[in-house]
């Protein structure tokens, strides 16, 4: 009997006929059911991890609940038999939202939301259009339902490039590149992609106008690594997870929380100076003021020199200002991959020997963690482990603090 | 023939060539000596200017101090001023005189007065290389990089071998066209398909990588350093000589390839002259700057009706000098003195450029002579 319902319900999206006699096979066999089984007292709530069997306006299918502390960019609401999920900040400085419709699949359709997409959960196939969605998946237990990805270079977790080898996930692109007719031939239950402020690089319409279920999971928007974080608990809605997310995001911040506590009261002479980014030609791209960097720095007992901005994208500076600037400030902390040694940086290009960090051999790279296709970690797991990403900061800034830490994902540059 | 330049000031008889000689000696030729003088004047005022003024504010006496061979108040100061504000400076005088230059070299060849250094596709051909490396993640960043090529040096060896593929293209096929406007529609037709490429890679890339490549064409001085001047300089100063060599018979063709033929000026030659010079300044500043617009259309305008003639020998050292001074001046403000931010250098040229054309063309009514 069990067997029947993911059949059943695989067809939703066939023929009219198919999905009338799939009705009648299931009033027969809730019928069954009801006549089969004893009366007992009825529970009031019921978590769920298939499709509901029949369904009681009274009972509360979502007993677990996630609530959000740092993630700005999406709510979540909880009602007996549906979630509601907006993204109010599908990219920065959005002037619209999306907003999703989450219905406990064998459930009806709640009325009042036409502007929204229904999707009914727990989906159990997903497609996921950025790396820093799969983490989530990992941590919520449910890599296998992982069919999609954007692109296999991007992969780091060991875990996942299995899947790719043992060809159980396929590559579908995004953006304008995106491989629609593929995507179709899957059929995901979800597509998680990002939202960009310029539209011809969203994937988010053309899935939408090809009848795929999507939704926009950005956790850059965020300007902390909590918020970031956080958005484990959009992807968790959709799969039902949300006491686990929550479980586990707790735990994350408590330990981000610890080693934050730990340079906290901190004398402001004792926090080195710290800049970042990199000179594209005569153009120095730094990290914003209210970027997720600056906010780091600062947990991390360091001084961020741009703390005054109030961007939290990156931004243009001349280089004179930033010579003027940084040039006497004690630690950089830069982006690119293809830098393993300051050398590298020389050859890329000479002004970089004008910094004070570069000569006392001070400078920091997020690529500790590339795989040998240089997907990088510190945008895969990294995403669901702040708390590590704080403690290489810190390391960097106050070795003595964290004696027996060693560098997860920054890579100091000989 | 419409195009054929009519004589610039009513009075004059003749044709430019027959006149010019005589003019350069007279009481005209002294006023032109004046004006070469003023605006070499200029140019040296705008270079000291470029020095004193950016983004940082250094007190006009460290300035001077620094400039001396002296320390300024502070350490980064010295450095600011001799490893950015000077090498940027020289880079901007170079690449507005190159451009200028052989952007009259084209609108002369074409007799065209919408020609510039790049109608022969150089730097669609440049902005193919820096594509293969900044939008595909794979073959052509990797092969640069397998040789020791990185970051912008990655950019600058991209954008040097696509301009110079397409050059090669332009001068092989060129042999075998008999007609200018054949060279156009050809040099037209290479950009065309070197942007069609383009365009595929940035259908097929990530934002980040279209930013890097957005950014590339915005165009700057200031991303040369010392050691690419070192390259750049000697290059730059090739490519004038090649036309300022090429002068006089480029007077004869004023007239017409018929006519310089009759003047015994070898115009298949002249032709290949030309365009090696200005492949070479135009590709060499692409390269190290990106594809500076505007200076290369308007300069030689600005020349012509400044100094009322047509003759090159009068137009190659005020385009040189005019060039050089508009580079020097739009990267003055696109650097936004005082503030830490910088404006795209293409958007500043236009824009402060355009209007100042368009003005005096206006204001002198000589459009009519404007080639």
């Amino acid at each position: 009997m069990m067997l029947l319902f993911p059949i059943i319900s695989s067809k939703r999206q066939t023929l009219p006929v198919f999905r009338c006699m799939a009705g009648w096979l299931c009033i027969l066999i809730l019928a069954g059911a009801a006549l089969a089984e004893e009366p007992v007292a009825p529970p009031t709530a019921h978590r769920t991890s298939g499709c509901l069997e029949r369904y009681d306006p009274a009972i509360d299918y979502f007993p677990e609940k996630a609530t959000l502390t740092y993630a700005k960019g999406f709510t979540l609401e909880y009602f007996k038999h549906y979630k509601v999920v907006t993204v109010t900040t599908p990219w920065p400085e959005a002037k619209e939202n999306f907003r999703y419709v989450l219905v406990q699949c064998g459930a009806p359709t709640p009325e009042g939301f036409a502007d929204a997409q229904v999707i009914q959960i727990p989906i159990r196939s997903i497609a996921v259009l950025s790396t820093t969605h799969l983490p989530h998946l990992e941590l919520l237990d449910a890599l296998d339902r992982l069919i999609a990805v954007s692109s296999y270079e991007n992969v780091y977790s060991p875990a996942a490039r299995q899947m790719i080898t043992a060809g159980k996930v396929a590559e579908v692109g995004r953006g304008p590149g995106v491989n629609l007719e593929r995507i179709l031939d899957l059929r995901p239950d979800l597509v998680t992609a990002v939202g960009h402020d310029q539209p011809q690089y969203n994937t988010h319409p053309l899935l939408r106008n090809a009848g795929i279920n999507v939704a926009i999971n950005s956790e850059y928007v965020e300007s902390t690594l909590l918020g970031r974080t956080e958005w484990l608990k959009f992807t968790a809605a959709f799969l039902n997870q949300d006491g686990q997310a929550q479980r586990r995001f707790a735990e994350i911040a408590e330990r981000y929380a610890a080693y934050a506590a730990q340079v906290r009261d901190m004398p402001a002479a004792q926090k080195p100076s710290v800049f970042g980014g990199s000179l594209h030609r005569d153009v120095w791209y730094a990290p914003g003021g209210d970027s997720y960097i600056a906010r780091l720095v600062a947990d991390a007992g360091g001084v961020y020199l741009w703390a005054d901005d109030r961007h939290q994208a990156s931004i243009p500076l001349s280089f004179e200002a930033v010579v003027e600037r940084a040039g006497d400030a004690e630690v950089w902390f830069t982006s690119d991959l293809d830098w393993f040694k300051r050398a590298d940086l020389l050859a890329a290009n000479e002004r970089y020997g004008a910094f004070k960090a570069f000569r006392e051999s001070r400078v920091y790279n997020q690529n500790a963690r590339l795989n040998e296709h240089k997907a990088n970690d510190y945008w895969e797991a990294g995403i669901v482990e702040p708390d590590m990403i704080l403690a290489d900061v810190i390391k960097i800034l106050h070795p003595d603090r964290l004696p027996n830490h060693h560098l997860k994902y920054y890579r100091w540059l000989p | 023939m419409d195009a054929l330049p009519s004589p610039p000031l009513p009075k004059a008889e003749g044709s430019p060539i027959a006149r010019a000689p005589k003019r350069l000696r007279g009481r005209d030729g002294g006023w032109r000596l004046a004006v070469l003088a003023g605006l070499a004047l200029a140019l040296v005022g705008a270079f000291l200017l470029n020095l004193a003024l950016g983004s940082v504010r250094i007190p006009l006496s460290d300035v001077a101090a620094v400039l001396a061979g002296g320390e300024a108040s502070k350490a980064s100061w010295a450095y600011i001023i001799l490893e950015f504000r000077l090498p940027k400076a020289l880079t901007a005088v170079l690449a507005g005189a190159a451009l200028a230059v052989s952007g009259l070299q084209m609108q002369t060849l074409f007799r065209n007065p919408l020609a510039d250094p790049y109608i022969l596709g150089v730097s669609a051909g440049a902005g193919l290389g820096v594509a293969l490396v900044v939008l595909s993640t794979g073959a052509a960043a990797g092969f640069l990089s397998s040789v020791g090529v990185m970051g912008d040096l990655s950019l600058i060896a991209a954008a040097i071998i696509g301009a110079g593929g397409v050059t090669a293209l332009v001068i092989g096929l060129a042999r075998w066209l008999q007609q200018a406007t054949t060279l156009l529609i050809l040099g037209l037709m290479l950009s065309y398909a070197t942007s069609a490429v383009v365009s595929i890679l940035i259908y097929f890339s990530a934002p980040e990588q279209i930013q890097a490549y957005i950014a590339w064409t915005f165009g700057s001085f200031g991303g040369v350093t010392w050691r690419q001047l070192l390259i750049l300089a000697p290059l730059i100063g090739l490519g004038l000589l090649l036309a300022g060599l090429l002068t006089k018979p480029l007077n004869a063709l004023l007239l017409g390839e018929t006519y310089a033929r009759s003047m015994g000026v070898n115009v298949e030659r002249l032709r290949l002259g030309m365009i090696a010079s200005t492949s070479l300044l135009a590709g060499v500043i692409t390269a190290f700057c990106g594809p500076i617009a505007f200076l290369g259309v308007a300069v030689p305008h600005l020349c012509r009706v400044l100094l009322h003639t047509s003759d090159h020998r009068v137009l190659i050292p005020a385009t040189l000098l005019v060039g050089g001074l508009i580079a020097l001046l739009a990267d003055l403000v696109a650097g936004l003195p005082g503030s830490g931010a910088i404006l795209p250098l293409n958007a500043v040229t236009a824009l402060l450029g355009a209007p100042v054309v368009i003005w005096i063309l206006v204001r002198l009514r000589q459009t009519r002579s404007a080639l």
